[in-house]
């Protein structure tokens, strides 16, 4: 537990503010094993602050930069298609589903709690 | 009455086909027996044992129908059994990423690469076991339990493609698919002692990969020798329409078989690569390898690529921002487990972070810190940062590539090692990935090709890393180094 005030940021609270963000729920326990091992990866990913890279462009994704100029370094036109394929793969697809309302995915009631809507 | 062991290479079973002294019906049998024998291994995390069966049979008929020599010409994987890294779809079977949360999930369509295997006339024999969705270098972070070294059980076989690893080198595949964000084919290739290639990014489909890092993902073969590395990539190389990151260029697998004829071998060696902390056996194995090279032709190239030293921070940015947003889809709404937990849930935000807690620890990690450095006040600092250095570790490798045909160094800072050894350090368990990030990073191709093995028996590999979609280059060199052993 020593370790929360060491690193100015890297604390309990930022853990917890962060896996909010992240939609994780963290026990007591795990946040206590986490914020060192956090602590010590984000210190050394701070040896990057020595590098000078003013006026590098950041290298976002190979493609662009493995074949520039060339169609696949490009998006590809938005064209509607056809949804035939879609609906017949749709059943598989919802058959993944942990419940499901006819044709739809259902969530608990209480997303929808406020009104009186049955699920 | 099924074999002790299977065969050595693909084309060693066509040979066994074609002078009939097998079907394909007894080799998936006797692979199919070995698996039940070795699951204490924890290689596979299902088996296909009434599927593989049934199409060998159906394989056999073609082959009394028409003969191996025609079969091959369109289907030159014919028969050959694989294992399917189980974050890669199969049709109507489980892809669990070895996580709780996809405990259940069914594959409603073939992954790309897997429907192209399947055309080329393999076998499939099951999944194999992973790090939760491919992260992790040692094959111990799986929800299902930890894969086993199969020469010493208490070490790790390396991952994240650990089953696929273990199940080629303990003879339960002939060959597997493997995924590869920071060095999951090539580290457990060389931990088992097995060969492994990363393709170019954009070589292979990842339409039907679960997505990890995507601008670092590639899928890629794992095998017995660089031949039959070669027969898999092959058969799944090739442009894609499904997958817009798929790149639109031909094929390096049409030309003729390869060969080392007229090309004297440039090899680039990094001073960068054999520094502090790489095991003096695995360093002296290199060299003697790298001389024998030099001895029968090639040329060694002093190289120095300072920026590699960032390359670690560059991915642990980068992979774990890519990480969290393709893992954000994993709400308990669509599909996975949805717990009890879940259900009682009194606000969506709960809902979500109680179907989220099937997250292992390592996943719980890595969103974590990927959230974070793309979170407001830090995107700059940290993501943007990544990508810049990112630039200037591919830059480098650009520059090299004027000079040399291929890189070679390790693949891993040592051998196979203990079991929970790196458990409660998760950055030294990164730095374990040193050498094979750099490949991702750029994008380049990189394989790993056994060279031997130290004093306790436990395997050493060498890592080549090629110019981009030069894929042939690359398994030729591997070829070179094979031969001399």
């Amino acid at each position: 537990m020593g370790h929360e005030q060491k690193k100015p940021g890297i604390d309990r609270e930022w853990v917890q503010k962060t896996s909010r963000l992240s939609r994780l729920k963290l026990t007591d326990e795990e946040i206590t094993e986490l914020l060192p091992q956090l602590e010590q990866i984000l210190d050394h990913v701070d040896q990057l602050r020595s590098v000078a890279t003013n006026g590098v462009d950041p290298f976002i994704h190979p493609l662009l930069e493995l074949l520039p100029g060339t169609e696949s370094a490009s998006l590809r036109e938005d064209q509607p298609r056809s949804p035939e394929k879609n609906v017949e793969r749709s059943a598989a697809i919802l058959e993944g589903a942990p419940e499901l309302t006819e044709r739809a995915f259902q969530v608990p009631q209480a997303v929808a709690q406020r009104g009186s809507r049955n699920s | 009455m099924s074999e002790a062991t299977g065969p050595s290479s693909i084309s060693d079973f066509h040979e066994s086909l074609r002078s009939r002294s097998t079907t394909v019906e007894q080799v998936v049998s006797s692979y199919l027996e070995r698996m039940a024998l070795s699951r204490s291994l924890c290689a596979y995390l299902s088996e296909f044992a009434g599927q593989s069966l049934e199409r060998a049979r159906e394989l056999d008929e073609c082959l009394s129908r028409e003969g191996l020599d025609r079969l091959l010409e369109r289907s030159p994987l014919f028969g050959v059994p694989v294992a399917i890294k189980d974050n890669i779809h199969v049709r109507g079977e489980r892809t669990t990423c070895a996580s709780r949360f996809l405990e259940n999930y069914r594959a409603p369509f073939d992954a790309t690469c897997v429907a192209r295997l399947r055309d080329s006339g393999a076998v499939f024999l099951g999944k194999t076991n992973l790090d939760e969705f491919a992260m992790g270098g040692s094959g111990e972070n799986s929800a299902f339990g930890p894969t086993a070294h199969p020469l010493q059980k208490e070490r790790v076989p390396g991952g994240s493609s650990s089953g696929s690893a273990v199940a080629v080198a303990a003879d339960l595949a002939l060959a597997a698919l493997g995924s590869d964000t920071g060095g999951s084919i090539r580290l457990p290739a060389s931990f088992c002692g097995i060969a492994g290639l990363k393709p170019t990014y954009g070589r292979v489909s990842r339409f039907g990969l679960v997505a990890f890092g995507s601008s670092l993902d590639q899928v890629g073969p794992m095998a017995r020798n660089v031949s039959d590395l070669a027969g898999i990539y092959r058969a799944i190389e090739g442009h894609d329409p499904r997958d817009a990151t798929s790149a639109r260029i031909a094929p390096s697998g049409s030309g003729p078989s390869l060969s080392s004829e007229g090309r004297p071998l440039r090899i680039g060696v990094p001073a960068e690569f054999f520094v502090e902390g790489l095991d003096p056996e695995v360093k002296s194995t290199i060299d003697r390898v790298l001389e024998r090279l030099r001895a029968s032709g090639a040329t060694l190239v002093p190289l120095s690529l300072p920026n590699l030293v960032h390359s670690i921070p560059v991915y642990y940015v980068i992979a774990t921002a890519e990480a969290s947003s393709n893992l954000s889809r994993y709400d308990g709404v669509r599909f996975g487990v949805r717990s009890e937990a879940a259900m009682q849930a009194e606000s969506l935000e709960a809902f979500y972070e109680e179907a989220r807690a099937l997250f292992g620890r390592e996943v719980k990690r890595r969103i974590l810190l990927g959230s974070f450095v793309l979170s407001a006040g830090y995107h700059d600092a940290y993501y943007r940062k990544a990508c810049q250095v990112r630039r200037l570790i591919a830059e480098e490798f650009t520059r090299a590539f004027e000079q040399v045909d291929v890189i070679a160094g390790p693949v891993a800072p040592g051998t196979a090692f203990r079991r929970g050894a790196l458990e409660r350090s998760p950055l030294q368990m990164y730095l374990n990935d040193l050498y094979t990030i750099p490949a991702n990073l750029a994008g380049l191709p990189a394989l790993s090709v056994p060279i031997g093995a130290d004093s306790t028996g436990l395997p050493i590999g060498l890592q080549l890393i090629g110019r981009p979609f030069d894929e042939n280059g690359l398994l030729q060199a591997g070829l070179d180094v094979e031969a001399l052993r």
